[in-house]
């Protein structure tokens, strides 16, 4: 530990643009604060006029207040200042002075995860704004954090947040000690940190929800759930997760049970539409030509007749073209992404067929397997139905049906093994409780909540 | 680890060599076989002729039916020669098989074993009979109609929920005629005119074609062989008495059929019991009175008897037993007795009485 003093702090930031040192009183009080972290309106009040009027005469007495801590670590009066503190250095003592202020986005709607029903706020990227926005749900002492910090350079501040006596202490001091065990330059994002906390890194499916709406993370944290909150990321992390958590939408929970229901069970239609149905198309136009009704046969011999491709690589040329036209549609900004959608509906969808390079047949059905994905309200779930979709049409392509229950039975058998803290992925199903089935895969009516 | 990647690089080799070992078939490439007609040919040569019909593509990309004919020894040998005509692959998929009547004559049995042996044939792909050529019916074009295959296939599905008797396809066929004392039943169309048409039904003596019953008669026979539930029935009276000449509809008919047989002296009495609504009357009583309804219901009654029996008559005669009579017969005697009995004959011999009895549940507005 090296004592804190004004030359070496001043050395060690060297000639940074946004550095302010000012003296005052024949050097008595001389303070070091980055302008750029600092709020100057509560400078100016806490700081800048005491010291003017000389009000510091009774040191002990004026800084005994939270505002100011004593700190005699260099390390540490670094750190102090690179959080938003103006340092003070007083004779002998050096302070902290915690007055922060920084630009930052306002609280808005949620882009990703929108409700029609229901609260519309939503995260930002300040950690103070989005640990008001759960304070402010939950008015009780037994809300606890844990602050910790991750990346060697970023010193990113994580907080573990959890409800006393509702959370498992076991799965908050295990998340503990393993965000503690981390080891990186720098995160920039919570969806980087819960990659690095992963049981199953290589696996396509996600482990960790996350969400940026603070109604979940606080129905989360009522359910038992812990929540880590990463500075400079909207989006807070929840374990233990399980595959079924991806499929709600709090609209379940705002709207009469019933329909609630009906709309949940529709998302798991629309999963194995998005996972299935391209194959089942090339399975049975390949293979399996008895599947096909007479009636449909004749419209699907019709608008396969002028195809000069297998069915296989026609499923395969138009899914990647929807991949395609998606990502770009994700990527571009919105005025050019207006031609994306006039390109793609017009050109793919209609000039496809008309120049005889894809059946009309097979434009229907992988444009509902696209809409079906889209149905999931998980983005990175969505993702990885659809990247997992591929896998079954080459299958369906080699194999025909049986490819396509082969690899069901091999996803089946992955999810299975995953495990998120210790809590299997797909609980409720596998190890099977059918009790809590309406609960954990559905939704239980709302009166028979406690 | 090693071991896991080798696993994983083992079995997408075996994924793809697997997937060689079997067959592809893209529809695109097919020629699925919507109807088969089987006919008796010219010459001893090759006896059979087969003709089918599968749905195509033109050029232009519009729908068309295309009808191959080839002749042979046997079934799958005219199966060859079929697919020697296309470059299409051939495969089943039939929903409807056609038989001629001069094929149908001399015996269907050999003909549906081989079909029946045939896997890609179902079990309940329709048995239907023509009358002259049946890969005429296939190959002729007319204008109300788009598929005859399809055309066939949807008649006898709509058919047989109206008319139980309709209702044919190969495992009743050969349930049929396996079975002692029952003979099988084909449908049987005409394509003569514009149009195909129900012509009535054939009734069979072991595999081979007998009679024709009309369209009238078939009706009848509908509820002389077992329960009917919703079924209709189309009288003209004037075929029996001279004086009255009306036409009447029963709709709604839920029958009751009971088989009694004296087998001492060998007697049968079917006893029908029929509960109908009156959808059409054109005579001149006013049946919404009792008495006249009552009236009615004899007249009814008296019809279907003479007509039952005039028809059981004629199956006597050509030793056709399409009702069943001799199953139930069967039930009643002991297997030795059975067996030493001349079946055939005595079912032409024996006396069969008809008792029908009519309730009329509700003759509708009457005007």
């Amino acid at each position: 530990m090296t004592e804190a003093n004004y030359e070496k702090t001043l050395a060690e930031f060297g000639d940074s643009f946004d550095l302010v040192h000012r003296s005052f009183h024949q050097d008595k009080f001389r303070i070091v604060y980055l302008n750029s972290l600092v709020d100057s309106q509560s400078l100016e009040w806490e700081i800048l006029s005491p010291l003017r009027e000389m009000s510091f005469n009774h040191l002990e007495q004026a800084t005994d207040q939270s505002l100011f801590k004593r700190i005699n670590d260099q390390e540490e009066v670094i750190k102090g200042i690179l959080d938003g503190n103006v340092a003070m250095f007083a004779g002998a003592y050096t302070y902290l002075i915690n007055v922060p202020g920084f630009e930052e986005r306002a609280i808005s709607q949620s882009e990703r995860e929108t409700v029609i029903n229901g609260p519309h706020d939503s995260f930002n990227e300040v950690l103070q704004t989005n640990v008001s926005l759960i304070r402010r749900r939950i008015r009780s002492p037994r809300l606890k954090m844990i602050s910790l910090s991750v990346g060697d350079i970023s010193k990113t501040r994580v907080l573990v947040i959890y409800i006393e006596g509702t959370a498992k202490m076991s799965i908050v001091n295990q998340l503990k000690e393993r965000i503690q065990a981390i080891k990186v330059d720098s995160i920039t994002d919570s969806n980087f940190l819960i990659q690095k906390l992963d049981e199953h890194q290589n696996s396509p499916f996600p482990q960790f929800y996350t969400t940026e709406r603070p109604d979940i993370a606080v129905s989360k944290l009522y359910a038992g759930k812990i929540i880590g909150l990463v500075d400079d990321s909207p989006n807070i992390i929840c374990t233990p997760s399980s595959f079924f958590d991806f499929f709600e939408s709090p609209d379940d929970l705002y709207q009469r049970w019933t329909i609630g229901v009906a709309v949940k069970l529709l998302r798991y239609l629309a999963l194995f539409v998005t996972l299935i149905l391209t194959a089942f198309y090339v399975s049975i136009c390949t293979y399996h030509y008895e599947m096909i009704p007479q009636s449909l046969l004749q419209s699907l011999m019709q608008s396969r007749s002028r195809v000069p491709f297998p069915p296989f690589i026609e499923a395969l040329f138009l899914e990647i073209v929807i991949e395609l036209l998606r990502e770009a549609g994700a990527r571009l900004p919105t005025k050019i992404g207006q031609t994306i959608g006039i390109v793609g509906g017009i050109v793919i969808g209609q000039a496809a067929v008309q120049a005889g390079i894809t059946s009309n047949i097979l434009i229907i059905v992988v444009s509902v397997s696209a809409i079906a994905s889209f149905i999931v309200p998980s983005y990175g779930m969505s993702a990885s139905i659809r990247l997992v979709r591929f896998l079954f049409i080459i299958m369906a392509g080699f194999l025909g049906n049986i490819g396509i229950f082969f690899t069901l039975g091999i996803v089946i058998i992955h999810l299975m093994g995953l495990t998120n803290f210790s809590s299997p992925y797909i609980k409720a199903i596998s190890p099977a409780f059918f009790k809590s089935w309406m609960d954990n895969i559905i939704i239980k009516p709302f009166y028979r909540n406690k | 680890m090693q071991s896991k990647v080798i696993i994983v690089i083992t079995m997408c080799c075996l994924t793809v060599f697997v997937a060689g070992c079997g067959e592809s078939n893209a529809i695109e490439k097919l020629a699925v076989v919507e109807a088969g007609a089987y006919d008796l040919s010219e010459g001893s040569e090759n006896p059979i002729t087969t003709t089918v019909l599968f749905p195509t593509v033109t050029k232009e990309g519009k729908f068309d039916t295309m009808a191959l004919t080839a002749k042979g020894k046997s079934i799958h040998d005219t199966f060859l020669k079929v697919q020697n005509l296309t470059s299409l692959k051939i495969v089943g998929g039939q929903g409807t098989i056609l038989f001629g009547e001069d094929l149908a004559k001399k015996g269907l049995i050999n003909v549906v074993k081989s079909l029946r042996r045939d896997p890609e044939i179902g079990i309940r792909v329709k048995f239907a009979m023509v009358e002259g050529n049946a890969g005429k019916l296939l190959e002729k074009k007319f204008p109300s109609i788009e598929d005859n295959a399809e055309f066939i296939y949807l008649f006898l599905e709509r058919a047989g929920w109206q008319d139980k008797v309709l209702f044919t396809n190969q495992y009743r066929f050969l349930r049929d005629y396996y079975d002692d004392g029952i003979d099988p039943v084909l449908p049987v169309f005409s394509y003569e005119g514009d149009t195909i048409g129900l012509k009535g039904v054939g009734t069979f003596k072991g595999d081979r074609y007998v009679t024709l019953l009309t369209f009238s008669e078939t009706q009848i026979l509908n509820y002389l062989i077992g329960n009917i539930k919703n079924g209709r029935l189309m009288i003209a009276m004037n075929d029996l008495e001279p004086g009255q000449n009306y036409q009447l509809s029963l709709s709604n008919i839920n029958s009751d059929n009971d088989k009694i047989i004296n087998t001492k002296n060998m007697q049968a009495e079917i006893k029908v019991k029929l509960k109908a609504s009156v959808l059409e009357y054109t005579g001149t009583m006013d049946i919404s009175k009792e008495k006249y309804q009552k009236q009615l219901e004899g007249q009814i009654e008296k019809y279907l008897t003479t007509n039952s029996e005039k028809l059981i008559a004629k199956l006597q005669q050509s030793q056709s037993d399409p009702i069943g009579i001799g199953k139930v017969v069967r039930n009643h005697l002991t297997y030795e007795r059975w067996k030493s009995m001349n079946w055939n004959k005595t079912y032409s011999n024996m006396s069969i009485k008809v008792q029908v009895k009519v309730e009329l549940t509700n003759s509708g507005k009457s005007i």
